[in-house]
């Protein structure tokens, strides 16, 4: 169960270091880069303890991922703008390069990478939510605004589109 | 085969970096309050320098207490204004209609 009252920074820390690899894992596979993705997780704790007096902590878990998804969309929009993706693959893809903490070049596999980009972000959301942040379908459902059956739904069509552009790749 | 959901270590410091980014927030709220303290002062002591000096008539009002007063401007000239004050008494004032 988890404790009900106010969100004080010790309570935020505890917090961080219990989501901070979900949450990473999560936005990774929205901005592809290591640095932006870690700058995401702590923007959102930023943002949810500027907003520590209207937080309650029973839904605190929630509201963290709900901001890191808005901001990791956003990131991913103003990217595709601006054509910074482009420009990153002009630059011989930098971002998998030399960020030491990410994929390393083997792991990167460029098949999985275009999959998971392929998929409608409705449901990108709902596959990463589930495979990383250890919630429940009933609070995946409460992050995303949609109902708990829809939840399973998504998940369901969303590996089926990653097995078919993938075939034998495929692995959970 | 790659896995498509392998998980993936964040970069280390991360708790850190949290926690220098809060203590910058807690100074920047501080100085933010100590600037707006500073300048309500300020414009409250602008306002008290600034208020209109009450004029001779006022304060003549003010110091008949509550009589009622009568002003008659007796004499004016390019810099002072003389103004004759008297409290009436009421039941001996004459019928000013």
């Amino acid at each position: 169960m988890k404790p009900s009252g106010q969100l004080t920074e010790p309570v935020l820390e505890r917090m961080y270091t219990r989501l901070e690899k979900p949450l990473y894992n999560v936005v990774y596979r929205w901005v592809w880069d290591s640095a932006e993705a870690s700058d995401i997780v702590q923007e959102a704790f930023v943002r949810l303890w500027s907003m520590r007096a209207r937080v309650r902590l029973d839904s605190a878990d929630a509201l963290v991922y709900k901001i890191a998804l808005n901001l990791a969309s956003k990131r991913r929009r103003h990217r595709k703008t601006w054509g910074w993706t482009l420009f990153e693959s002009w630059m011989g893809q930098s971002a998998e390069a030399s960020a030491e903490t990410a994929l390393s070049s083997d792991q990167t596999d460029r098949a999985v990478r275009d999959a998971v980009d392929a998929l409608p972000e409705h449901l990108r959301s709902v596959v990463m939510l589930c495979a990383f942040s250890e919630m429940s379908y009933a609070e995946v459902a409460k992050v995303l605004d949609i109902p708990p059956g829809t939840v399973g739904s998504r998940r369901n069509k969303a590996l089926a589109q990653l097995r078919d552009r993938l075939g034998e790749e495929f692995s959970q | 085969m790659k896995p498509v959901f392998e998980p993936l270590k964040p970069p280390p410091g991360g708790l850190q970096r949290l926690q220098s980014r809060l203590r910058q927030d807690r100074q920047r709220r501080s100085l933010r309050w100590t600037a707006t303290t500073a300048m309500l002062v300020a414009a409250i002591v602008l306002l008290w320098i600034s208020r209109p000096s009450p004029s001779p008539t006022s304060n003549a009002v003010s110091s008949a207490a509550s009589q009622t007063v009568a002003v008659n401007r007796v004499f004016e000239s390019d810099a002072v204004v003389f103004y004759e004050v008297a409290g009436l008494e009421l039941a001996s004032a004459p019928d000013l209609r």
